[in-house]
């Protein structure tokens, strides 16, 4: 191999951190009011299922990758299923997740704009955010799961700080009945929850490059439940404290609870800066992880020697992209279709590759024995 | 070879892009060059300032608003004049006429809807309004009846205005109380916040903020309630009572003893409230309720929902009038247990048959339906007014005990 790609230096743990500091972003912030949505008082349970969901569809993908533990995802593709058939599946998923990328950007320029830095061109902001993740994503591997693995208290601590502080305002009522009164969107609420969770197909990059690859699974299974325990408690504490009727006409539930928090041992009355400041840390996480995935996919299928130039002239086109919504309501419903078009792609890919590795195996286990 | 020049161009563009972005220009702020609203006091803009609209948002007034037009009196406060510390400067008290020194300035602006009268307060004021430090919104309870669909909408739209911030009705002219300037305090809206959050701290009034307000009238299950002031004398503050609503609309309001009363239903603590007794061998008795605990059952009978209500005070005897009658038993003491629990309990019944009647539950029995009882509530509740007319219809059997065990410091 070449020298940008060693082999086998990714420990188990800095795997569950990439995935953790994956998932956790964009979405916390919006979330809350999908939940509500689906399912008013059930939100948390609609989220648990989306996280069970989750945790079975990084399933074919950890086992894929078990199998062939040396080799990348376009190489062991491309004995399974053929070469164009591979090309197709990468480019749609570069193309997903350059998109998402894109989203991304808009979505935290957005929302930095309307919230902190309101005279600012959203622009602007984007820009910065997508250098400073171009910058990140020019690293190889190693580095970037040290990236990980730096940010990821950074992220955690303070987050579970601030909900702890937000929950002084709960009302055990607000979480009752378990189920919700209409469970009307159980099973889309629970696909969003997936879409946000699917930034863990990062898990693919990694596993060829983990010291053990045989602990895949559990690492997924690990970061997963972490992840989702995060979400699960960000859900559970916003609709103890608003109530799922007030959660649906909020646009940022999570900031709300952020700024209806106060951690009075250490006097401080407004959190909402340090959650700000911490989302974006989530946020820029997130964001080279997805722009990573494309990089990589890039790399690998035309062979590059490293993927630096390629981190710095695609940012025009995913500044690009995250320029197209015109308004606020385009942006959300078009990052919605993306994500379900993208759990197509990032759950049926790795499935249909590790159903083919199954029977390959076993004709050709047949074949051995017979 | 290639590499470098990247390098050096994304250097370059780094660099370009954080001179603009780091240093903050766009959203750099001054703190003495902004309006900073503490206060707001929204009243129904008399018949002499009809014509004074000053028409900063619209050239024609649309015609469904055009017999809507509010009066916004705000306290901006001013610059350099906010006391930090305490006692800085002599002014001393009662400077309540003299403008010069007064730390906030008040601005009145008329307007069709609120963000219309904000901005032609901007019209008439030099620095940029900003609501940040916006504490207290008062509105008058002309304003509250007709409802405060307005006001809420724009309030939980601006990112500016926090959830802490305090909504209160007033049952007088609202630009008087930013205008009210108590000897305790230079900034009179501080003042009033400070004595709100100070009456939550004691126990005599319930935390309920404009958030907590947002969220009650959300639910389908409860209705929300607002502090209801009044002024007395020349710049004294009362908190006199619940300003309770239905449909974002104030239709009553109770008295100051059951604010008491309504935080004993809700079992909040810490308990404030004192009562005044007539229990028949002890004369007059004064007793200061220490804890309150409660607890709300629903059932659902045929086909109908219905609640009991259990209240447990614990409480102290703070005062006796006659002074040859002697509380030295116990026994003397489950009299005094006994007349203060019936009194709360035709206190509550009181309070709830008169809430049943406005068709305002803000107790929340609603919420307990839903929580417990929600087969019930999927089948019969399909919007929010189904259960105010369930409610006002429901049965809610009241059981008040009370424990008094301390008689402070003179034994009998």
């Amino acid at each position: 191999m070449n020298r940008s790609t060693p082999t086998g230096q990714i420990t188990p743990l800095q795997t569950q951190a990439i995935v953790i500091s994956s998932i956790v972003g964009i979405g916390v912030l919006t979330f809350p009011t999908y939940m509500a949505q689906a399912a008013d008082s059930g939100g948390p349970l609609v989220t648990l299922l989306g996280i069970v969901f989750s945790c079975i569809s990084l399933i074919p993908l950890s086992l894929v990758g078990r199998r062939f533990p040396k080799e990348n995802i376009v190489v062991y593709s491309g004995k399974l299923i053929g070469k164009w058939p591979t090309l197709l599946f990468c480019f749609t998923l570069i193309l997903m997740f350059l998109l998402v990328t894109g989203g991304i950007v808009r979505e935290t320029a957005e929302a930095i704009s309307l919230i902190v830095l309101p005279r600012t061109p959203p622009e602007i902001t984007a820009i910065m955010l997508l250098s400073l993740t171009a910058l990140s994503a020019r690293r190889n591997i190693i580095k970037f799961s040290y990236i990980h693995t730096f940010y990821l208290p950074f992220i955690l601590v303070p987050g579970l700080i601030i909900l702890i502080g937000s929950l002084r305002n709960a009302d055990y009522l607000n979480l009752l009945p378990f189920t919700g009164i209409h469970p009307k969107n159980v099973i889309s609420g629970a696909l969003t929850i997936m879409g946000l969770f699917q930034v863990s197909f990062i898990l693919a990059m990694v596993i060829p490059h983990m010291s053990k690859p045989q602990k895949a699974l559990n690492c997924s299974f690990w970061s997963i439940a972490c992840a989702g325990a995060l979400y699960l408690f960000i859900v559970t504490a916003s609709t103890a404290v608003f109530g799922a009727e007030e959660m649906k006409e909020m646009v940022y539930p999570t900031l709300e609870l952020a700024r209806s928090s106060s951690i009075s041992v250490s006097g401080l009355q407004r959190v909402d800066g340090i959650f700000i400041i911490v989302w974006v840390l989530t946020v820029f996480t997130t964001l080279i992880s997805t722009y990573y995935i494309s990089l990589y996919l890039i790399g690998r299928i035309f062979d590059l020697q490293d993927h630096r130039m390629l981190a710095t002239f695609l940012i025009p086109f995913v500044f690009i992209v995250s320029l197209i919504p015109q308004d606020f309501f385009q942006l959300y419903d078009s990052m919605n279709l993306i994500s379900i078009v993208g759990l197509c792609l990032t759950f049926g890919y790795p499935l249909l590759l590790y159903i083919i590795s199954f029977i390959q195996k076993g004709v050709r286990g047949n074949e051995t024995t017979g | 070879m290639k590499r470098p020049v990247s390098k050096w161009l994304l250097c370059l563009l780094m660099f370009c892009t954080s001179i603009v972005c780091l240093t903050g220009c766009w959203d750099r702020q001054e703190i003495e060059s902004r309006a900073l609203i503490l206060g707001m006091a929204i009243d129904e803009a008399p018949p002499s300032e009809q014509n004074s609209d000053a028409h900063s948002t619209h050239l024609s007034t649309p015609p469904s608003v055009k017999n809507k037009l509010i009066r916004l009196t705000a306290q901006i406060a001013v610059p350099g004049r906010v006391p930090l510390g305490p006692g800085t400067g002599g002014t001393g008290g009662g400077g309540a006429g003299d403008s010069a020194s007064m730390p906030v300035w008040v601005v009145q602006v008329v307007g069709h809807t609120l963000d219309d009268a904000l901005n032609n307060l901007q019209q008439e004021i030099a620095d940029p309004k900003t609501l940040i430090h916006l504490r207290i919104i008062i509105v008058s309870e002309a304003i509250a009846r007709q409802g405060l669909d307005d006001i809420n909408d724009y309030l939980r739209r601006n990112p500016e205005v926090r959830r802490s911030t305090w909504l209160l009705v007033s049952d007088v002219e609202a630009a008087k109380f930013m205008n009210v300037a108590p000897p305790l305090e230079r900034v009179p809206t501080l003042y009033l916040l400070g004595m709100i959050e100070k009456s939550t701290e004691m126990g005599k009034f319930p935390g309920d903020d404009i958030g907590q307000y947002w969220s009650d009238q959300s639910k389908w299950g409860q209705n929300a309630f607002l502090p209801h002031i009044s002024i007395r004398g020349e710049n004294n503050i009362l908190i006199r009572g619940l300003a309770y609503f239905r449909d974002n609309r104030m239709i009553g309001a109770t008295k100051p003893i059951e604010i008491g009363v309504y935080m004993a239903i809700k079992g909040m603590d810490p308990a404030g409230y004192s009562a005044l007794l007539q229990v028949p061998p002890l004369g007059i008795v004064m007793t200061s309720t220490m804890a309150r605990e409660s607890k709300i059952n629903v059932k659902i009978r045929d086909g109908k929902p219905a609640a009991t209500l259990k209240i447990h005070l614990e409480a102290r005897l703070v005062e006796k009038e006659a002074e040859h009658v002697k509380v030295s038993s116990p026994e003397s003491l489950r009299l005094v247990e006994e007349r203060l629990s019936s009194i709360v309990k035709e206190s509550a019944e009181n309070l709830l048959t008169r809430l049943q009647k406005d068709k305002s539950d803000i107790v929340g029995f609603g919420e307990y339906v839903r929580a417990y009882k929600s087969s019930f509530w999927r089948n019969n509740i399909h919007e929010k007014s189904d259960w105010e007319d369930l409610f006002s219809r429901m049965p809610i059997e009241v059981v008040v005990d009370s424990s008094v065990r301390r008689i402070g410091l003179k034994n009998d």
